[in-house]
């Protein structure tokens, strides 16, 4: 059979498996076991030892060649980070402020590794019981995540409490931006873990929860907020019988764009019936909001609400320059250009 | 016993069984299956999550039995698949704007020859905002190099509808690469 020259084309794309994919998904299979009627000592000790070798392969190369990287391994928890981690939060290595304290109460052991505050969120990276830390949710959705979730509270000397905005077990946990004399000087923060869930553990039914286990585990620490930049609001946008209003667009490692949504999309929205096959076709087009860089290349959205009135998003940045917000359908829709400059 | 179990069992031919290992099973598809991801997701980091779920699906399904080479490409597949799947369910919960929607009518043909004169990166770009449905079609086809025989059991459809949503979901990429030259 002939094929096309674009057939050529997607078959003969460079396309290269990233050098720690393997190593990767064989050591959460490690830490999270397989059903245990297929394991084997052998099997583990094998899965083990090549899952190690890997991992230390893939770390004695990358300290070779990139040596930041080789102090921060060697000298900070900062290597239990691993790169989709951190990139899930927008932030390198060397952002991450190492801490490293470790806390037992009620049979586990708590590392807090390290933490992130910027004007847009304040980030916490923990590790149970010695497990490898891991990526949180993802828009693609991962499928497994932490073998913990943990149930926490951030506050700070200055009597303010910050709201945690998204978890998905245990490693990584996004809070509020710190406000206040804690945003400005290192004031004294307070994390504290309340309960563990094992997620490991199947519940009994469909009712059960995950077995928790409460406990008191309290950290200490100070953190220096990078600082998030009010980047100039575009006037108002008119596309058909929509009318969008910014009311927040504001940049650190990462950009979150809040816009107002007034009339026919919301109407539109409004009159969305539940069920099966999702809203109907077009209906969603007018909440379409993606970020490029000067390239032209998408951004990563890390948080998303979309529909109704409002349009709230943020987008993983790969670092300063100039952006293009498009606001609107594809077809019709506007665009923004923004300098964003470095934090 | 599902459409696909049925197009595995249809596979009939001296083919030897085997009995696949952890490494032998990265050795072989940790390559195609992170080609699968780069088509089938909007950006790297998520091929990355999706590839390194469907991997560590894949080796705690390991399967115990012996099987034929094209049963184990039949069942690695359909982890794949429905990690994949998964994963768009998971996007539709995290944010309802992940698929586009977009109606795009029949697209007009033309004689450029956008293929000399577009690059990788470019082309891997256009076929990240195509639709789910069709960059699932592309990613079947030239990520996991599959034929239209098996493609059309992982969507349960039949192998000339593979056929001709795979061309449609072409046709779609050309008519972008069109408006981008």
């Amino acid at each position: 059979m002939s094929r096309t020259p674009l057939e050529t084309r997607l078959r003969s794309l460079a396309i290269e498996p990233p050098d720690d994919l393997v190593a990767r998904a064989q050591a959460r299979v490690r830490a999270f076991g397989r059903p245990r009627h297929r394991l084997t000592p052998a099997l583990v000790a094998a899965l083990v030892a090549a899952a190690l070798v890997v991992l230390a392969t893939a770390n004695e190369a990358a300290a070779y060649l990139v040596p930041a990287y080789g102090r921060s391994i060697a000298d900070t928890p900062l290597g239990l980070l691993t790169q989709p981690l951190l990139r899930a939060g927008g932030q390198t290595a060397e952002q991450v402020t190492p801490i490293g304290t470790t806390v037992t109460s009620a049979g586990h052991s708590i590392q807090l590794v390290g933490a992130y505050a910027d004007g847009l969120q304040t980030t916490i990276y923990l590790q149970v019981d010695g497990q490898p830390l891991a990526a949180p949710a993802t828009p693609t959705g991962k499928v497994v995540g932490d073998r913990y979730l943990a149930a926490m509270e951030l506050t700070d000397d200055a009597g303010h409490r910050y709201q945690a905005r998204g978890s998905s077990g245990s490693s990584v946990t996004e809070f509020e931006p710190l406000r206040g004399p804690a945003a400005r000087s290192g004031v004294r923060l307070t994390l504290r873990v309340t309960s563990l869930r094992d997620l490991s553990v199947a519940p009994r039914s469909k009712q059960d929860a995950p077995p928790r286990v409460d406990g008191n585990w309290a950290f200490h620490f100070t953190l220096k907020q990078r600082p998030a930049v009010d980047l100039p609001l575009p006037t108002p946008l008119t596309i058909r019988d929509t009318t969008y209003t910014f009311t927040s667009i504001r940049a650190a490692d990462t950009m979150a764009v809040k816009i107002k949504v007034s009339g026919g999309a919301v109407t539109r929205w409004s009159q969305i019936r539940p069920g099966p096959g999702g809203p109907p076709p077009g209906t969603m087009e007018p909440y379409r909001v993606e970020l490029y860089n000067a390239a032209g290349v998408a951004q990563r959205i890390g948080f998303g609400s979309f529909g109704g009135d409002q349009i709230d998003a943020s987008w993983v940045l790969d670092g300063s320059g100039r952006y293009r917000l498009h606001v609107g359908p594809e077809q019709g829709g506007a665009d923004y250009w923004f300098d964003v400059p470095r934090a | 016993m599902s459409t696909l179990d049925e197009a595995i069992l249809a596979d009939a031919g001296p083919d030897p069984a085997v009995r696949i290992g952890i490494d032998e099973l990265c050795d072989r598809y940790a390559a195609r299956v992170y080609r699968f991801a780069a088509l089938l997701s909007r950006s790297g980091p998520d091929a990355e999550d999706l590839a390194q779920s469907a991997l560590e699906r894949a080796i705690r399904a390991l399967p115990r039995t012996e099987l034929r080479t094209e049963s184990v490409e039949g069942w690695l597949w359909r982890i794949v698949v429905n990690t994949a799947r998964d994963a768009g369910r998971a996007a539709k919960r995290r944010q309802l704007l992940l698929e586009r929607l977009l109606a795009h009518g029949p697209p007009e043909t033309t004689a450029l020859d956008i293929e000399d004169a577009i690059g990788d990166e470019e082309l891997l770009h256009a076929v990240r905002n195509l639709s789910r449905r069709q960059r699932t079609l592309v990613a079947l086809r030239f990520g996991a190099d599959l034929d239209y025989a098996r493609i059309a059991a992982m969507l349960g459809i039949s192998p000339g509808a593979a056929r001709l949503a795979t061309r449609r979901a072409l046709l779609a990429l050309r008519a972008r690469l069109e408006v981008r030259q």
